[in-house]
């Protein structure tokens, strides 16, 4: 039987080349993505008016015989497809193998000189032999071999900055097309769109990784430069560098908010600072510390230095309201695409280290960003929570150099080997990138509050509120002088209806608050039992062991006496587990869930009475009141804020072996506000939060850690703790942390009704 | 007979934990008297002396004078003696397990003292002990191997100073669990000083000699 081969005509294979390029820049892009995948550090477009001729020129590592022959002349066959990375670590950009194609879209005739590191061709082909030949395998292009190098062949150039930019970067290995008689006439309007399809080709990044230059023949080589388009229009960009000795340096740009001619009205009335005014007229905020004032918790020696990197931050939506709100800069470019860009990418030098940042791989959220928006999903201007960044919001790069032997990478090459110092290092990133957010939310919840203030709904409530009020007397009088009539009635009805409508509304809210409150109390429950899991169910294996002792004695030994001891040792436990529930359950009960009017000084006595039992009388506790409160609360509320704060103070006087543990909690009148002062004499707040120690009131932050170093804390606790006082029209002041040098320092201002 | 050892800050579950495994033909040592559990080379000299030849470590020490969690002896611990196994135990398993500092096989609930003595559970936990003491015993046997080969190292007086340090330990890991026979110190002491003492007495010799002339 006779075997006969497939074949294809030349002007379908062509067809086939021209479906999957479709438009000029497409076919450009498709040239400058081969440069990038041939490891190129500069790529050039140029384009030469006097003599219509298009050069793509690149300094990547050029072709050898094999490869043109066997890739680049074989249509569809593609390296990219078997190696999704190239040699420098970059992840391949075009895999279909069709690329030569786009040269037949961009010109008739194409010349091409490609320098490897052992060999050097010229390779010539005309496309419309395409249309002339029958068949695919009757199409020839030349190949000459040939001496002269990128800046020899191309001597004739009209750009006399290129030709001094390619004598200087691209005398070594590279290749370079020269397109002739090209099919587009290459006028203004051809030439800016192809400028902005190259700007939306680029990462928003500032490395030296891909250099990308579009000369026309005036052009100087300062001005041929694309820059990303995202590149300056990022809503924030936070830099920083550590150093060999573990010194951080960070730098955050406010970039996402334009208050135009109300910038004076808008800096006064949301009351943002002098520095503030600064900030948003592009002056960088810089924050200096030691590592260990990044990483609380950490005690350790640790070396994870020297390193650097840029983070940018870009919404996605630009959602009309909140423009409004928050005076958002318009979106010069679209973001639809931004994920594809996203991800931190980390450097190993210029090398791409894998698979860190990359969209589409395991490794691209390696910080793990969208637990950490999962944990807390806070909206960014929510008056307690913390706001977090969304993986797919942020993009940058970080650069290690290849001397920082703190950060090694895997044997494979394949990442970076997962040490405590990796993991660190992670953290380190993570705590960065919270500054950003809290720079954020800051802004943002000002702006919240200034447009809440002056909100037309805000507004329409109060104006109802006051002409219910105003009509409510109207109709007082008309009562007392007997004046009803059929008119009126219909008015009265009206306005009992939006009396009641608001009552419902205010009712549900309340409601709402009080939800919440029984909730922070059962979260404070949950704190509570997973703060000392080990002793409770310390407790309860002691009772089986010790039931399973005395009825041995009595079983083996016919010891009563010993049986006898082993349960009165028991006995005891009695009283510990019912401390326990009245710490954990009771809390909860019926009885607290009522507001009513409470001895806030009874409320804390009896919870320390309660912390006592549990403590085994190990820590002492000071109480004084200097004034009686009396006022309407939740007694819960104040029960979770003592639990909270013992609980606190009892791990630390444990972890650091505090000899003689002791809380005080002081309680009176100051002005207005009703206080209670509480302080331990532990080792006080860790160097990180020394500083800044209204920090330990946000969400999840935390400095526990295991014997491991990793973090165990919920960092809920404190959190609550705010929350319940800003329900109480209160603040909490922590200054004095500042200026101890131990304990742990807290002063709780409150207010309340009296009657 | 099996020796195990066991160091908590607390020893209220001892007595029943010594019942319930002498049925198995296991006795427990408590390390009561070790003023500082972070000193280890303390701690496994108690160890060797005491000939036991397993541990059982509780997760939360804190109330010792030397505040430390288990899983940090246990792995100090095995720096020095890397063949002797070491139980953690803990009323929250969760906690060791996440360190992963001690293999999860060897992170033990505490509460095993109050299954019945003859529950599968119960068994299961003396099997693992007695597996690793068979184990840590087969390998004092091999040990043994290598010790004997510095033995005639050392007569031949060929041993370098980093293998006399070796021997010495060896002999002192190898003659506390009888594995070899306790020599007089004279015997294990280090040739290497002896050495440095014949070229000291040269040297004394030398320099009498000089003076004389």
């Amino acid at each position: 039987m006779a075997r006969i081969p497939f074949n294809v005509s030349a002007k379908t294979a062509r067809l086939i080349g021209r479906e999957n390029v479709s438009n000029l820049e497409g076919a450009l892009i498709e040239l400058i993505k081969n440069t990038y995948d041939a490891d190129a550090k500069k790529c050039v477009v140029y384009y030469e008016s006097s003599t219509d001729r298009l050069f793509i020129i690149d300094n990547g590592i050029g072709m050898n015989k094999d490869v043109i022959i066997n890739n680049w002349m074989t249509i569809g066959n593609s390296t990219k497809k078997e190696s999704v990375f190239t040699k420098s670590g970059r992840v391949n950009t075009g895999e279909k193998g069709i690329g030569r194609f786009a040269l037949d879209r961009i010109s008739e005739k194409c010349a091409m000189l490609t320098v490897s590191k052992d060999e050097r061709f010229e390779w010539l082909v005309n496309w419309e032999n395409f249309d002339s030949s029958e068949m695919i395998t009757d199409t020839y292009a030349e190949l000459n071999d040939i001496s002269e190098n990128i800046p020899e062949f191309l001597s004739d150039l009209g750009n006399e900055f290129l030709c001094r930019m390619l004598k200087s970067d691209f005398t070594g290995t590279g290749t370079c097309f020269v397109l002739e008689n090209l099919r587009d006439q290459w006028n203004e309007v051809v030439i800016e769109r192809i400028k902005s399809s190259l700007q939306k080709l680029l990462p928003p990044m500032e490395n030296n990784v891909f250099e990308l230059f579009f000369f026309l023949q005036d052009t100087k080589t300062k001005d041929a430069q694309i820059l990303p388009d995202l590149l300056n229009e990022y809503d924030y960009k936070l830099h920083f560098e550590v150093d060999d000795f573990g010194e951080c340096t960070i730098q955050i740009h406010r970039n996402e908010f334009f208050f135009g001619a109300q910038f004076e009205n808008i800096i006064k009335k949301a009351d943002f600072s002098d520095e503030d005014r600064e900030f948003f007229n592009d002056k960088l905020i810089i924050k200096e510390g030691s590592i260990y004032d990044f990483l609380p918790g950490v005690e350790k020696k640790i070396n994870i230095g020297p390193f650097s990197g840029d983070i940018y931050f870009y919404k996605l939506v630009l959602q009309s309201d909140n423009q409004e709100k928050y005076y958002y800069k318009n979106f010069v470019t679209k973001r639809t695409n931004f994920k594809e860009l996203s991800g931190i990418k980390i450097y190993r030098d210029d090398f791409l280290v894998r698979p860190y940042g990359i969209y589409g791989t395991t490794g691209y959220d390696w910080l793990d960003l969208s637990t950490r928006k999962a944990e807390s999903p806070a909206a960014v201007s929510r008056k307690s929570g913390s706001w977090r960044v969304q993986a797919n919001q942020i993009c940058g790069q970080i650069k290690i150099s290849r001397l920082n032997d703190n950060l090694p990478d895997k044997s494979s090459r394949e990442g970076i080997v997962e040490t405590k110092e990796f993991k660190l290092f992670r953290e380190l990133v993570v705590n960065f990138i919270e500054k950003m957010e809290e720079d954020r939310q800051y802004v943002i919840r000002k702006l919240d509050q200034l447009y809440k203030s002056t909100a037309k709904g805000e507004q329409a409530l109060k104006i109802a509120k006051e002409e219910l009020y105003k009509y409510k007397k109207e109709e007082d009088e008309k009562e007392r002088n007997n004046n009803d009539n059929e008119a009126d009635n219909e008015k009265k009805q009206s306005y009992e209806n939006f009396h009641k409508a608001i009552s419902y509304q205010e009712e549900r809210i309340q409601d709402l608050q009080d939800e919440m409150g029984l909730l922070r109390t059962l979260a404070t429950t949950g704190i509570v039992v997973n703060t000392y899991i080990h002793e409770i169910k310390a407790l309860t294996t002691q009772l089986n062991i010790g039931v399973k002792e005395a009825y041995a004695c009595l079983e083996e030994d016919n010891d009563v006496i010993s049986a006898k001891e082993e349960l009165k040792k028991l006995r005891v436990l009695k009283e510990k587990f019912n401390s326990w529930f009245k710490v954990t359950i009771d809390a909860v009960e019926m009885d607290k869930r009522k507001r009513k009017k409470e001895n806030i000084g009874n409320i804390i006595q009896n919870s320390i009475s309660k912390w006592k039992s549990v403590q085994n009388n190990k820590i002492d506790y000071v109480y004084i009141e200097n004034e009686e409160i009396d006022i309407r609360c939740f007694p819960f509320d104040f029960e979770t804020i003592i639990s909270n704060l013992v609980t606190n103070s009892s791990t630390i006087f444990k972890n650091h072996k505090v000899e003689k543990p002791t809380i005080k909690i002081e309680i009176g009148r100051k002005d207005d506000k009703f206080y209670i002062r509480y302080s331990d004499n532990g080792p006080g707040l860790c160097e990180a939060f020394k500083r800044e120690p209204q920090k330990i009131l946000k969400h999840g932050v935390t400095d526990r850690r295991n014997a491991n170093g990793e973090v165990v804390g919920t960092g809920m606790g404190l959190w609550i703790v705010d929350s319940i006082i800003q329900n109480y029209k209160g603040y909490i002041d922590l200054r004095k942390n500042i200026e101890k040098e131990n304990g742990f320092f807290m002063d709780l201002f409150f207010e309340g009704r009296e009657n | 007979m099996m020796r195990i050892g066991y160091l908590d800050d607390e020893y209220d579950i001892l007595k029943s934990a010594i019942r319930s495994l002498k049925k198995y033909d296991i006795e427990i040592v408590a390390l009561k008297n070790i003023d500082d559990v972070t000193n280890i080379t303390m701690l496994t000299d108690a160890i060797i002396s005491d000939s036991l030849e397993c541990l059982l470590v509780d997760y939360d020490l804190m109330t010792l004078e030397s505040k430390v969690y288990g899983t940090q002896i246990i792995k100090d611990i095995n720096e020095i003696l890397p063949d002797f196994t070491c139980f953690l135990l803990t009323n929250y398993t969760e906690q060791g397990i996440n360190e992963k500092i001690v293999q999860k096989v060897f992170v033990q609930d505490k509460a095993i003292f109050a299954e019945e003595d003859d529950s599968q559970e119960f068994c299961s936990f003396v099997n693992k002990i007695k597996n690793c003491v068979e184990c840590f015993r087969k390998r004092l046997e091999v040990t043994k191997l290598e010790y004997e080969k510095l033995v005639e190292k050392k007569k031949e007086r060929q041993i370098s100073a980093s293998e006399e340090d070796r021997f010495i330990y060896l002999y002192k890991v190898l003659s506390s669990y009888d594995y070899v026979d306790k020599m007089p110190d004279i015997l294990v002491r280090n040739s290497t000083q002896e050495t440095l003492e014949d070229m000291l007495a040269t040297l004394k010799e030398f320099k009498q000699c000089l003076r004389k002339e």
